[in-house]
Parts: C-alpha cells; structure tokens; sequence
C-alpha cells in the first residue's frame, strides 16, 4: 500500500463533496419543510404511527428473507456447475429485475384478487363457486410480503453468486486434502462467504421495500411510504410527509450500513485460478428442478397476464392505443434512459473511486451519494423544480429537470456498481502503475477503467433499466406534451384499465429484458477456463 | 470505430435533448389531475375547432401539480390547471398561482361553482353517494344516510376512501360545517372502530363493491355508472344519502378549471377555458364520465342521474376548504391511513 493517496484520489474525493451535497439537497429541503411547519402539523396519533412502521418493518423484512431464501438457492445451486443450460438458468433468475414491481403488483392483483381472473377462471370451469375459495387473503402483508420478495430476489442472486463465484477453488482443494466432508466444508467455507453477500443484499432489499409505494398499496397495506404519498397527494401542505419521512431516511441510512458491511471489500481473485465452485447438495437434482422452475413464476406470470388482457377487447373504446404515441413514448423513454445512465454512470465513478482510494471525508461524502434511494421520488422532483427555477431559469423547460432527477435517482445504484466495478482494480495496481511513472490522469484510463469495464457497462445497463421504470419523477417533471412509457402505464392503470395499460407495460418490460439477458449472458464473473 | 461506440451514450443524449419540445407561440400548456380518459375527447374537440392552438398537456395527481404549479412560481411553464377537487384550487388560492380572470360562458354558474374572482371554475359537478352490492344488500336494507354506515351491523363491509382522497376531504370538511367538530369526529372514529376498510384508489373501491367484497361503499355518483357498465361485477346499486328535511344532503364537488398566473401563453389559455363552458363541450366534458354539467340548462345525454334529481349539502365550499386542513387532521387522528 502506498503512503501518498494517488491525485484521482483528491479529485474523485472533492467531485464526491458535490455530488453528495446534489443527492443530500432534496432530503434538506424535506427536512427544512418538517421543521419549518412543525407547530402546525398534528403529527399522525401513535396508534397509526405505531401500525405504519409495523407494517413498513414487516414488509421490509419479509421482502428481504423471502428474496433471501430465494435469492441466496438459486445462487447456491446455479453456481455449482458449468455448462450453457445453467447459463441460460442464471439469466432467466436475473430476468424479473426488468418488470417493475407496479406492473408486477398490478398483474397478480388482478389474477388472484377476489373474483379476479383466476377465480373467474375456476368458477367457469365449475370447480368452485364464487368465494368459496380465500381468495380474500390476496391482501394484506403476506401476500405483499411475497410479491415484492420474488420481484427482488435477483438484488440477492446477483451479489451472493458473485461472492460465490469469487473465491478461490483452491480453499476447496484444501478443505478436500484435509479430508473435510461436503457438508463440514459448506458450513465452515461456503456459509462465510454467503453470510456476508446476503446480509448486505437483504438489506438493500429491505432498504427498496421501505420505499416502496406500488406494492403496498395495492395489497392495502398502509406504510410510512403510502402514508408519504397520500400526504403529497392528499394536501398541498407538506409537513406530514416531510415529518413522515424522518424515519424513513433514519431506516435506509442504517440499512445502507448493513449493506456496506456485506459488501466486498476488495479481492485476490486472478482470472485463472477460478473454477466451477463443487459444491453438491444430495439429490440436487429435484431441489434442482423445483427451483429452477420457481424461478420462472415472478417472470412468466406477470407476462402471462398482460398477455391476456392484451387480446382482451376493449369495452369502454379508452384502451385504444395511439401506437404513433406509444411509439413516442417507447424513443423518450429510451432516450432518457440511456442519457440518465451515461450521465450517471460517469458522476458515479467519483465517489467509486472515493469510495476505494479516498480519505475519510471522500468515503463519507461518496457513502451520502447512496442515501439518494431513501428519499421519495415526489421530494426529490420537487426539489430539482425548485432549485432550477432558482438557480438557471433558462433551463427549466424541457427535458433537464428531469434528466437531473433522475440522474439522482439513480446515482446511489451506480456508485454501488461501480464501486463493486472497481473491485479487481487492487491496490497493488496502483502501485505498479506509480512504478512506472504513469500520471493519474493515465492510471485512471490506462489500467482502472479497462479492467473494471466489463463491470462499468453492465452497472450502465442495470441503471439504464432502473431508469426505464422509474415513475414518480418522471410522472411530474416530464416535458407536458411528451410522454414516457412509465407515463402511459399509470394513466390507464390508475384508472383501472389494465387492458389500456398492457401495451405500453409490455413494450416496457421488453425494452428492459433485452439488454438485462444480454448483459447476464456475458457478465464477467462466469466460464472461466478450468485450471 | 471504438470511439464511435464510445460516443454513442453523448449522442442519445444530444437526441433526448434536442427530442424536447421547442416553444411555439399559439400553444397551451395543460397541467390536468383528471386523467386522459376523461380529457381525451374534450382535446380532440379543441383540435378540431382550433387547429392553430397546439395543446401539450401533463396529467398527474391534483395536489402533485398543484404542487408543481407552487414550485414553478417564479416562471411558469403550465397555462392551464385542470383538477378533480375543488377543495385543490381553493386551498392554492392564496398562495397566487392562479390569474384572476372573466372567462366567457361562466356568468351562469352557480356561485358556489366558481370563485368570484375568476381564479377557479367548476366544469362538472359530481355527488358524494353510497354504492352497494345488490347481491349481498337489498334496496330496503342499504343506509339512507352517511351516519347510517357506522352502524354495527355493517362492521368490516364497508369501503371507504382513504384520508388522502380528495372529496372524502371534502365531505369531512363539509360535515364539520354541518354537524359540528365533535359529532363529525365522533362518526369518524365510529367508522374506524366499526372495521371500515380505507381503499387507496377509487377505482379498486367500485370494483370491489361490485365483486361482492364490501357490501356497501362510499363514492362519487359517477362510479356507480362506470361500475354498472362493466363486464363483470356490475350488481351495484346507489343511494343518493341524507336526503330527508333534516338531514344534510348530498356532498357535492366539481372538477375545476383555473388559468395559471403568469401563464406563458395567455391568450391561448383563455380561449381553451372558454371553449369547456360552450354547451357542446359542457355536455362532452360531462357525458365521458356521467358528471353533472355546471352551465344550466345543459343536460347530460347518457340516462344518468341529472343534478336536479337530488337535494345538495348545503355547505359554502370556500368555508370548507379553510377547514381542510383541520379536516385531514381529524381524519389521521382518527386512525384513518
């Protein structure tokens, strides 16, 4: 380790302080609207308080162990092995990350509510009768719990088959010499390095359920976040959400915490020395087979559905799509998400690097840079609104707004993939490189960018499809006049008319899929040549 | 050939930016919290009679935008601001978002309907009004009033809106006029401890009454026609409440139509708010959604109730908007999500 810091190290250092006081911006704003009104506002009694935290914290940790549990097999039984069907196997459990949980929620809701499709179906083919069947417990936390787990369990596959992957074969080969037995070596070599990955996954899968607004709120279950939105869209008085918000914020900073602790710190791994983990569970092959199939329920089911009321007719002449407008919509979305990527993906690799080489305050103000995904993406639209009305009037029309609330949307998910980018990039490279009298200018695009590109552009991809679905901000500040799809889905949805919503959902979740199955194909950490 | 891959991002971008609409001068610039579906034929009509004038329009939540309108206050982007709630135009008045206008057309509103110095109109009007599922209720049965709902042998049948729903806001708002702060917040706690369910959209309330999972639910008029002319799950019967001497009526509320101040395209703005209150457009506007036109003698053509069919709350709207902030907290304090 070298004494002096490298110079990126100060540049990314002080890009960090700014970016950290953009991200932080929305959240002061908030807060100075909680403590500014705070004689005013009644806060909400403790009884209702009490049962939206209840809720908010058991959506939370359900969501988490059951993407957990889901998550963590899938990574355990993909990783075993090589061979291209497992390959397809690991692309198809990434897959339900491209439907956004709304489309998700709105799909099952509308399949297994009370007198849904489902019960429709069943009464039809006279198997049942109308309520005979629970359907009634669709709703509640269970179900939400459920829902939004299945929808999440990628945010746990990806990081822990990654930790998986990222071990060396050679502590395998160890444990084997020294006569351990598969199940000792799982528990004293595998757990350890599982236990870390899916605890810091789990809870940025809890961290996204807090925030969450579509789930819940279909399945009836009153949050903190539902009870922020219905204060935005309730009042013009703000207060409440703003005081509602506190704990929200206070909950994903200690989240983010946990997160940071299961995260890689740094790695030895050498392309060469990784193999297929031989980990082998007895009678693997039906866990196997269960799974892998389980796997494909959060992915096909919401297709299913939209395919079905997509060759619904329409009754009311309201789900005639414009396809010209849709079309439209598709390119803006695009667009949009491609620039809030690139956009994004080069403010993140400050704080990244920050985050790597940076002092104390660069890792500080780069850890503020993540704390963006706890605020409610009403505050931050609002807040971009007003500090470009005040700051540059001239750019207040048109897409910028926007660009810029979404590009702080995103922020705090590609500081973490590029931080995780970085990973390879170890310290010794530096040291090298300084070596060799390289400028830091040099390192920096000679020898940190290419090694950490192939895990750049997949963090590109994946904030390009977080963009893609991405609604409040881009509800409220898109140009009047020019749709996204995110737009075009909520307007028919929240009126009911799913069959006018299909389409645009559909296109949507295609434009996502694509480019996901593409990355996950070639992500970097699979088919390493066999020792 | 690398660099052209590298700069592909950039050119997206210059695309997405360059993509966004240029100014043009005869333009109208529509914020709507009512949404497309309902708007739509009226935008069509507008094209057709002026085809000059570009509409370019945002829908999104009444109070979103309203909020937006606030945050925009220092250079507006919006000319035009078309809500679902009349307590939203009154509760932003103050704060000098809206013109102070006299748009042709709206001298024969009722004054209740419009702000007496121009800066809200009602469009349509619409009442608050109890659904209930014939299947599972009788017309004899089901409650002629709002305080009859709380009633034990309702307990866990009944949807209701949540606190954050606009004319449920209102109702409050208007029965704390009515019946007074303590009698109106006794009814809402009876609702709460009665197991009343508080729905989030207003939409999954109609269909749920209609698929037979609440026996009864509180609405606006309009749901009812939209309910009954689904597919499925249109048993639904309606009640226009509290309708004996000594009760309070029927709570109304309007879909409103207001001017932006500092609207960037002025005269296009008049002539969009004026083009809603011509008969044509008055019976459009109202027919899409079976609402109840506020230009008298306009009747709606689709066979629903007409306005006159009921006796209104009488409840000054502006004296209940000043109350609904207190209203919000009553309904919070209550328990009611």
């Amino acid at each position: 380790m070298n004494t002096s810091r490298p110079r990126t190290a100060w540049v990314s250092s002080a890009l960090s302080i700014v970016l950290a006081l953009l991200v932080i911006l929305p959240i002061v704003v908030l807060l100075s609207d909680a403590v500014g009104t705070y004689s005013r506002v009644a806060l909400p009694p403790s009884s209702l308080l009490s049962r939206l935290t209840g809720n908010s914290i058991g959506l939370a940790v359900g969501a988490a162990l059951v993407a957990t549990l889901i998550g963590g097999a899938q990574a355990l039984l993909l990783t075993q092995r090589a061979g291209w069907v497992l390959r397809v196997w690991r692309v198809i459990v990434v897959l339900p990350l491209a439907i956004p949980p709304y489309i998700v929620a709105m799909c099952t809701s509308a399949l297994l509510r009370p007198r849904g499709l489902a019960e429709r179906w069943l009464v039809e083919a006279g198997l049942s009768t109308w309520g005979s069947l629970p359907f009634a417990a669709f709703y509640g936390l269970p179900g939400g719990v459920i829902v939004l787990g299945c929808a999440l369990a990628p945010m746990v596959y990806l990081p822990v088959a990654a930790a998986l992957e990222r071990r060396s074969s050679t502590i395998d080969d160890a444990a084997r010499v020294y006569g351990l037995g598969h199940f000792t070596a799982f528990v004293r070599l595998t757990l350890p390095v599982v236990v870390p990955a899916a605890a810091g996954a789990a809870a940025l899968v809890a961290c996204y359920a807090i925030g969450e607004y579509g789930v819940p709120a279909l399945f009836r279950i009153p949050t903190l976040s539902t009870a922020i939105y219905s204060r935005y869209g309730g009042s013009a008085d703000r207060s409440g959400a703003a005081l509602l918000s506190i704990p929200l914020i206070i909950g994903a900073a200690f989240l983010l915490q946990i997160a940071d602790r299961g995260a890689p710190r740094t790695t030895d791994r050498t392309p060469a020395d990784w193999r297929p983990f031989p980990w082998r569970a007895g009678g693997s092959r039906a866990i196997h087979g269960v799974l892998v199939m389980g796997s494909m329920v959060p992915l096909l089911l919401p297709l299913s559905v939209l395919a079905y009321f997509l060759q619904l007719p329409d009754r009311h002449g309201f789900g005639t799509v414009d396809s010209q407008r849709l079309v439209a919509a598709a390119f803006q979305s695009l667009g949009l998400a491609l620039a809030t990527a690139t956009l994004a993906t080069l403010a993140s690799l400050a704080p990244a690097l920050a985050l790597r080489t940076g002092g104390r305050i660069g890792r500080f103000a780069a850890r503020l840079c993540q704390y963006g995904n706890a605020t409610p993406g009403i505050v931050v639209a609002l807040a971009v609104v007003v500090a470009t009305h005040t700051v540059a009037p001239w750019a207040r029309a048109g897409v910028f707004p926007l660009l810029l609330a979404l590009v702080l949307r995103t922020l705090p998910q590609s500081t973490t993939t590029t931080a995780n980018a970085l990973l390879p990039v170890a310290h010794r490279y530096h040291d090298v490189a300084q070596t060799l009298a390289m400028t830091p200018w040099q390192i920096l695009t000679r020898v940190v960018l290419p090694v950490a590109r192939p895990g750049v552009i997949a963090g590109w991809v994946l904030a390009a499809i977080t963009t893609l679905k991405e609604l409040p901000a881009t509800m409220l500040l898109h140009p009047a006049g020019s749709d996204t799809l995110a737009v075009r889905i909520w307007m028919p949805a929240a009126d009911g008319l799913y069959a006018a919503a299909a389409l645009p959902a559909f296109v949507l979740v295609l434009l996502a899929l694509v480019p996901l199955a593409v990355v996950t194909w070639y992500a970097p950490t699979t088919e390493a040549p066999r020792a | 050939m690398h660099r052209l891959r590298a700069s592909l991002p950039f050119v997206f971008l210059l695309i997405t930016v360059a993509c966004s609409p240029a100014p043009r001068a005869d333009r109208v610039v529509i914020y709507s919290g009512r949404s497309e579906a309902f708007v739509q034929p009226v935008l069509d009509a507008f094209a057709a009679a002026h085809p000059e004038i570009t509409v370019d329009i945002k829908y999104g939540k009444n109070t979103e935008l309203a909020a937006l309108i606030a945050a925009e206050k220092s250079s507006p982007l919006a000319d035009i601001f078309l809500t679902t709630d009349m307590l939203v135009p009154l509760g932003a008045v103050e704060n000098g978002i809206f013109a102070e206008t006299d748009i042709p057309g709206t001298a024969a509103i009722p004054a209740a309907l419009r702000d007496s110095r121009g800066r809200w109109y009602s469009v349509t009007a619409r009442g608050r009004v109890i659904l209930y599922d014939t299947d599972l209720v009788t017309a004899a049965e089901v409650p002629q009033s709002m305080l009859a709902v709380t009633d034990p042998r309702w307990r866990g049948k009944v949807a209701f809106a949540d606190a954050s729903n606009g004319p449920f806001q209102a109702q409050v708002a208007g029965m704390m006029l009515l019946l007074g702060q303590e009698r109106t917040t006794a009814w809402l706690q009876a609702l709460v401890a009665n197991d009343t369910h508080f729905l989030a959209s207003a939409t999954d309330l109609r269909t749920a009454v209609g698929n037979g999972e609440f026996a009864i639910g509180v609405a606006n008029h309009y749901h009812y026609e939209l309910q009954r002319r689904e597919a499925s799950g249109n048993h639904v019967g309606i009640v226009f409440p509290d309708q004996a001497a000594d009760e309070m009526g029927v709570f109304l509320n309007s879909a409103t139509v207001s001017i932006v101040a500092g609207a960037p395209h002025r005269s296009a703005a008049e002539t969009f708010a004026a083009f809603l209150f011509t008969p044509e457009i008055q019976r459009l506007f109202a027919d899409v959604n079976y609402e109840f036109p506020v230009v008298p003698g306009v009747t709606i053509t689709s066979g629903a109730t007409q306005i006159d069919d009921f006796r209104p709350a009488a409840v000054a709207m502006d004296r209940a908007a000043s109350l609904a902030p207190t209203a919000i907290s009553l309904m919070q304090a209550a328990g009611i999500p």
